[in-house]
């Protein structure tokens, strides 16, 4: 039998070697999910001295808008942008890196993204809150150590409430474009350190009529937007194990698949064995050999089912510890629809990501409003239905803080694939926070809504309630209308008539979306009556207008 | 056992045959449409099957080819949607419910029984037709908009899609008592129509698995009708019994849709062992091993079937009790199948392999099938299944049940019975080039598939993240070569009907009877009754030339095999 074992041996090495080289070939799994922050391409631009900064502008009201960097030094602002220059939008969602640039010559000392940035000025317009009461940007002590410093004229994205010191270089200067924006007024050499108290867009020029925005956004934002750290820690298998009981149904995983790996090997390697031994050949003969033998059949009868016995067992009773949860756990209600989700927490707070504590038990009470969904969350290993008119459950007990992936594992339609995914292409995460920033999450996530100007606000939701998946805000039809430049007109109805797109109209079609329904667009949008309290409302309302 | 000892003859050797055989029996399309003749409608079902093949392949093709890279490749959401229905439906359906026992069934088993026809010659004809129907609306349901419900149709999205659902489930229905009529066609054939002298001990072991087969065809396909008619009444009438809205219980659904449709896993793949067995013990030259232990296993395989649905609905909000009796059910399943396959493996055991195109294929489908049931065990699992329910995993797992072993053994059963039913050989090293090609496609194809599943790659995914993009690339190329493989096997098998070599009557030396029939057989299969002899004993079959066996009494050949014959009797009697 010794050639058995040697072709054993050879299967198995040659097995075990592929997997290597698989499992190398693919490399480190971190490398090919990385949304590579976005390198702002320098300018072109090289009469000048001193080295030209790099702006990035984000604008608020244009998710989806490329993002430009034009670095026309000299020229007016005016909307040139640069060849080659233009980045797509998906990633304008994502902490765009603030560009540091230290301009040494004259009143070409900033750059700005002129295009765009012209165009923000514009947005932003009409965009921003008339007149707010009191500015939102302070100046602080630069006693504590600064959250970021930024150099030069900036564009970029920073934390709200979080203490940013800002230098500029000699010969740069920040003037605020509008009232929004008081607050950025920075002179050129000076270093200030500012808290911005408030999520939003804020826009401002220098004296050489370059333009440029800050965004800030709150912190957990930032969470949230980050790349998925699913395979951090996992292997070639299997991504990370982030719940407490992961490691027990990981640890059944993997003994199967040694179990089965051992019998597949025996297996194929007797059937390759015996093909090669007793194969067809000149002078051979089959050999006369027993045609049923009962000892070796009740042999191979009893093993695999005391095996399947085993593997019954404690699959059984791992199951049974992985889906009982504890009695005292965090309890978060999910509400699932085509296509996205919806969580709220104990204080009301409602997002469409997922926020967990890390070390406490998570238990989920589900329902959907439409069709079949399915809660599941891979590093967690916790999946489950989820079923119109009755609640299902899962729990978990995250083990480390990251941000993770959430998915529907269970068919929905079109989206299906995309559950909950933003204008720029992040789809839906679940963020497990550190010690005491769930708490945090829940008192900032729900004073948000309240200091939220309503534009802002009907944009936050309009991705957070899944909005998007059907209305567009920049004119094209998706499953259903676009908001772009409809409110005021009047809009065709399926029964023939037209309706005035006014507030009223808007109240309607979010609480009963079938009474007055476009032609050319499937009667699927589920009803949000009594999700959306009434400054929600009037912040959808408001955004709409906005988007002329 | 009747046994060929008193016997002179020995079978037929090639002459000239009296009767004309039965595709030039008659002429003309219409002698074909109204025809009774078994062979017939085997042969007509199919050219329907491998046509359904080439559309679910391409369906196949175009989800794996929108899949090459995230977000969209060729299609959108909607269209990769109804790709992937389709693909589901028609393979399901159209291809693997009936490949096996109504294509090659039809035409085999009742010549293996040495019979002149199925008991029911009518009742074979029309469930042809409802197939035709069936697979018409079925297919006719792409220019009404296409079926994007996948295809297991659950609630409430089929109830609520504006796709023609109502067409699709009437095709189903259809299909589905196209399949019952041709079970209870084939439980009374077997039943009634086996000679004088074989008896249940002596069918061959592809009889015994299409008995099993149709027990579950019968039992379990009403249970599908009853489930669709339900939907499609729920559709236009609003009656509430799956929809929510209406107090009605979407999960209920699946409980009905899989009370048949696991059965129908097994209505798959039995067939496919029947076929297998009778590959390995033919091109091994050995008696197969264990023969009532095999025959056993189908049988207890297809009750068993009826007890397991609930292992689909783990993660559907079922009760952890019906968890627990349900996975502890699906392990019974995995017992004889096991034996299956420690069987088949000792057949190979001091034989004389003989590494034909379809020994190839039956030797794919002892590793796939080792594979796809072994991965079986970590979806029977509750506590490894909750975490690959849904995924990749489970498609690769099923793909290799289903695909890999079921397919791969209808494409070797088609080889193998090719020149009996069509008087021609097919080209033998393009066969093997085919077969080689079909089993390297199909690893590459779901291999990559069980990793980005345990990944966490859901299932019906037209987006995923960039990480899972190169196990999609890999499988993607895997499906072309697969494609391939399968579309030049059908091309040659076709042309071999005008250019192949004209068939012996006995090319491989097999044992059963439809090897004494002429080739291609005469209208009523035998021109005088068959010889029984001993199953699966090739001690007195001699290859006289390439190709080309001749049953011989024992003194007839030279001494030593002679010899060798006489201690090789079966020592079970």
């Amino acid at each position: 039998m010794k050639p058995i074992i040697r072709y054993t041996g050879t299967i198995a090495v040659t097995a075990i070697a592929a997997f290597a080289v698989a499992a190398y070939l693919i490399g480190s799994p971190t490398a090919d999910a990385d949304p590579t922050p976005q390198v702002v391409p320098q300018p072109a631009q090289t009469t000048n001295t001193g080295a030209v900064p790099a702006p990035t502008v984000q604008q608020a009201d244009k998710g989806a808008a490329s993002t430009t960097a034009a670095g026309s030094n000299n020229a007016s602002p005016g909307p040139q942008p640069a060849a080659g220059a233009t980045a797509t939008g998906a990633d304008a969602g994502s902490a765009a890196p603030a560009a540091a640039g230290t301009g040494a010559g004259g009143d070409a000392g900033s750059a700005a993204g002129s295009a765009a940035g012209s165009a923000a000025g514009s947005a932003a317009g009409s965009g921003a809150p008339p007149g707010p009461a009191k500015p939102t940007i302070k100046e602080v002590p630069c006693v504590d150590l600064p959250s970021k410093t930024f150099n030069g004229v900036i564009d970029g994205e920073i934390e709200t409430n979080a203490v940013i010191k800002f230098a500029l270089p000699a010969g740069v200067d920040a003037i605020p474009d509008n009232a929004a924006s008081a607050g950025l007024e920075l002179q050129a050499g000076q270093t200030k350190c500012l808290k911005f108290e408030k999520a939003g867009t804020f826009l401002f020029h220098s004296s050489g009529k370059q333009h440029g925005a800050i965004t800030a956004r709150a912190w957990y934002e930032f969470l949230v937007n980050k790349k998925v750290e699913d395979l951090d820690g996992g292997n070639f298998w299997m991504p990370f194990a982030g719940n407490q009981t992961a490691e027990e149904s990981d640890v059944m995983y993997y003994s199967v698949l040694g179990l089965s790996a051992f019998f597949f090997v025996a297996i194929a390697g007797t059937v390759i064995y015996f093909v090669i031994k007793y194969r067809h050949r000149p002078g051979h003969k089959p050999e006369p050999s027993s045609a049923h033998n009962d000892a070796l059949e009740i042999t191979w009868t009893v093993i695999p089912t005391i095996i399947c016995v085993f593997l019954f067992y404690y699959g059984w009773t791992t199951y049974v510890r992985v889906v009982t949860p504890p009695t005292k756990a965090v309890e978060v209600n999910v509400l699932a629809w085509r296509w996205n989700w919806q969580f709220t927490h104990a204080n009301g707070v409602q997002d469409s990501d997922l926020h967990v504590p890390v070390g406490v038990p998570v238990r989920l009470v589900m329902t959907s409003k439409d069709v079949l969904h399915s809660f599941y969350a891979p590093v967690m290993r916790v999946k489950q239905d989820i079923i119109p008119r009755r609640y299902t459950y899962a729990w978990f007990l995250p083990t480390k803080p990251g941000t993770y992936r959430l998915t529907c594992a269970e068919y929905c339609g079109t989206n299906h694939s995309q559950m909950g995914i933003t204008n720029a292409g992040r789809r839906a995460v679940l963020v497990v926070h550190k010690p005491g920033d769930y708490e945090r999450y829940l008192s900032d996530k729900a004073a948000e809504s309240l200091t939220m100007d309503p534009v802002t606000l009907g944009k936050t939701l309009y991705e957070k309630k899944g909005c998007n998946a059907c209305h567009t805000v920049d004119g094209s039809a998706r499953v259903g209308p676009s908001w772009k430049g409809t409110f005021g007109t009047m809009v065709p109805l399926s029964d023939g008539t037209s309706v005035k797109m006014d507030e009223n109209y808007i109240i309607e079609s979010v609480n009963y979306p079938q009474a007055k329904s476009r032609p050319g667009y499937p009667p699927s949008m589920p009803s949000f009556q009594g999700q959306l309290k009434d400054i929600e409302i009037q912040g959808i309302i408001a955004y709409i207008k906005s988007l002329k | 056992m009747a046994t060929s000892k008193q016997q002179i003859d020995y079978g037929y050797p090639d002459g000239p045959v009296n009767e004309p055989d039965f595709i030039h029996v008659e002429k003309g399309l219409k002698s074909w449409m109204l025809t009774l003749d078994h062979k017939r409608i085997g042969m007509m079902y199919l050219f329907g099957i491998l046509g359904a093949l080439i559309v679910g392949g391409a369906f196949a093709l175009l989800v794996r080819t929108e899949l090459w890279a995230p977000g969209k490749t060729i299609v959108s959401q909607d269209t990769y949607n109804q790709f992937f229905t389709l693909h589901g439906a028609v393979m399901v359906f159209l291809v693997i419910i009936p490949g096996i026992p109504a294509a090659l069934g039809n035409i085999i088993m009742p010549i293996q029984l040495g019979a002149p026809d199925v008991a029911f010659p009518r009742l074979n004809l029309a469930s042809f037709y409802l197939w035709c129907s069936g697979a018409l609306l079925l297919v006719g349901a792409i220019p009404f908009g296409g079926l994007d419900t996948g295809w297991t149709l659950y609630t409430p999205y089929s109830l609520e899609t504006k796709t023609p659902v109502l067409i699709a489930v009437s095709g189903v229905f259809l299909l589905g008592f196209s399949s019952i009529f041709t079970g209870l066609n084939f439980l009374v054939t077997i039943h009634k129509f086996r000679p004088q002298g074989m008896g249940w001990f002596q069918l061959p072991l592809n009889v015994w698995a299409i008995y099993s087969t149709a027990i579950m065809q019968v039992l379990a396909t009403p249970v599908l009708g009853i489930t669709v008619l339900l939907l499609a009444v729920e559709r236009f009438a609003h009656i509430g019994i799956f929809d929510p809205t209406l107090g009605g219980d979407p999960v209920l659904f699946q409980h009905f849709f899989w009370f048949y449709s696991h059965p129908a896993v097994y209505i798959m793949i039995i067939p496919a062992m029947g076929v297998i067995s009778e590959l390995i013990s033919t091109f091994s030259r050995k008696p197969i091993f264990g023969y009532r232990f095999i025959a056993y296993s189908s049988v207890s395989l297809a009750l068993l079937s009826f007890l397991v649905w609930g292992h689909h609905m783990f993660v559907s909000g079922q009760s952890r009790l019906a968890n627990m009796v349900f996975s502890a059910l699906t392990f019974t399943v995995g017992i004889p199948s096991a034996i299956k396959v420690f069987n088949w493996v000792a057949t190979l055991y001091k034989g004389d392999i003989r590494l034909k195109t379809p020994m190839l294929y039956a030797l794919s489908f002892l590793l796939l099938f080792t594979i796809g049931g072994l991965t079986g065990l970590f979806l029977g699992i509750l506590a490894v299944d909750v975490h690959l329910h849904d995924t990749y995993f489970v498609v690769a797992h099923f793909h290799y049940v289903m695909m890999g072993s079921t397919l791969v053994a209808f494409l070797g059963a088609l080889h193998y019975w090719w020149p009996k039913f069509t008087g021609r050989m097919y080209p033998e090293s393009l066969g093997k080039m085919c077969a080689i090609g079909v089993f390297f496609g199909f690893n590459l194809t779901f291999l990559p598939q069980f990793v980005m599943g345990a990944r966490g790659m859901p299932r019906r995914y037209w987006d995923y993240d960039p990480q899972y993009q190169i196990f999609h690339q890999l499988s993607t190329i895997g499906a072309y070569i697969l494609g391939i493989s399968i579309f030049i096997s059908v091309i040659y098998l076709f042309s071999s009907f005008w250019n192949g070599e004209k068939a012996p009557r006995n090319p491989w030396g097999a044992s059963s009877l439809e090897w004494q029939a002429p080739t291609p057989p005469p209208l009523y299969n035998f021109e005088k009754p068959p010889v029984l002899h001993e199953l699966y004993n090739y001690d007195d079959l001699v290859e006289v030339e390439e190709d080309r066996w001749e049953r011989r009494a024992p003194t007839e050949l030279e001494p030593a095999a002679a010899a060798a014959a006489a201690g090789g009797e079966d020592d079970h009697k």
